[in-house]
């Protein structure tokens, strides 16, 4: 049997790992912090997943964003959120069982451990955090506070009777075919 | 003709002697910038001694900076086409480069580098990358190992 020395990177240190793991996206992070413990602990680090949020949304660039995500359970529970496929339990899994092996309710909350002290909050306001990439970049970035709440900023709470919308508030150098896809989409 | 180009010397693991544009080097290391900067480096007598570089890659690190120094207005894609070329090492070059690139700390070389592993690991299986970072003790529990590969059987 030929076992070939493969091609392989020597053994890294794990300032290496860490620069090697920022570059990351998520999907490629989570499955390197399966391959061995070291990648596992480092791929905890907070800032890996603001950068990569940063990246993929600019508006949580933002101070105020930033601290809003942090208050929620931080950059890796809100990139979760956004993409429960990669990061949490297959939902595919729980569509295929005739029964449910655990609760309902078991998601990215058991999988990061208690979060539940924020559930018991109902919310007192809306914020639109809008980020538009058009040909993968970021092209306009847009956040907006008190958008369910009527008479706030001047807004009459139209996030609660409006399903979708966008609002282009400023724009800057946005290419003509934006505009055309925007005007030719079906809705 | 111009003005002489500065020269500097730096010398590998071999005690090879490298005799490089100062320039090139300033633009690209910060260590070296620093070097030059705080004046402890002596133009008559000094060499730098790179005693975790070898030749070999010492080399190439030499070859990408001053590639990069005289060819920044090139397009961009002779550039990356440059830069592909260049990365067509096998793995242990590739290891060499980074480890030099860090001391160094040329980072746009770094970028270049870590890309490549990123493009190497993205979308492969869990042995296919511990076989890559030549991981051969995960460091985890059998129920952690046990735990991940329930939680995530697609990566196996």
């Amino acid at each position: 049997m030929s076992v070939v020395p493969v091609d392989s990177i020597p053994s890294l240190n794990s300032d290496l790992f860490y620069d090697i793991l920022r570059r990351l996206h998520g999907p490629t992070l989570a499955s390197a912090a399966c391959t061995c413990a070291a990648f596992c602990s480092v791929s905890k680090e907070e800032s890996l997943w603001e950068n990569m949020c940063s990246s993929v949304w600019p508006a949580t660039n933002r101070k105020d964003i930033k601290s809003l995500i942090s208050s929620m359970g931080g950059f890796r529970k809100f990139y979760a959120d956004c993409f429960p496929l990669i990061v949490n339990k297959e939902v595919a899994d729980y569509q295929e069982k005739n029964f449910l092996e655990y609760p309902d309710d078991w998601t990215e909350a058991e999988y990061y451990g208690d979060m539940n002290e924020f559930e018991s909050l109902s919310p007192s306001d809306f914020i639109s955090i809008v980020d538009i990439r058009f040909k993968d970049k970021a092209i306009c970035s847009k956040v907006q506070w008190g958008v369910g709440v009527p008479n706030a900023n001047g807004y009459d709470g139209w996030f609660y009777n409006c399903p979708f919308r966008i609002d282009l508030l400023t724009y800057v150098g946005v290419p003509n075919a934006f505009y055309k896809k925007l005007n030719d989409s079906p809705h | 003709m111009g003005s002489p180009v500065k020269k500097i010397m730096l010398c590998s693991s071999e005690k090879e002697i490298f005799s490089v544009e100062e320039q090139v080097m300033v633009q690209h290391s910060v260590i070296i910038n620093n070097m030059i900067e705080d004046g402890s480096y002596n133009h008559e007598e000094s060499k730098i001694p790179l005693d975790c570089v070898d030749s070999k890659t010492l080399k190439k690190v030499i070859d990408y900076c001053t590639h990069h120094t005289h060819h920044h207005n090139d397009n961009q894609e002779d550039l990356e086409a440059w830069d592909a070329q260049f990365l067509n090492v096998d793995s242990n070059g590739l290891y060499d480069l980074l480890m030099a690139a860090n001391y160094l700390e040329i980072r746009n070389l770094l970028d270049l580098i870590y890309g490549t592993i990123k493009n190497m690991i993205k979308g492969k299986k869990i042995d296919e990358i511990r076989r890559i970072f030549n991981i051969k003790d995960h460091g985890f529990t059998p129920e952690e190992e046990e735990q991940n590969r329930k939680e995530y059987p697609h990566f196996y």
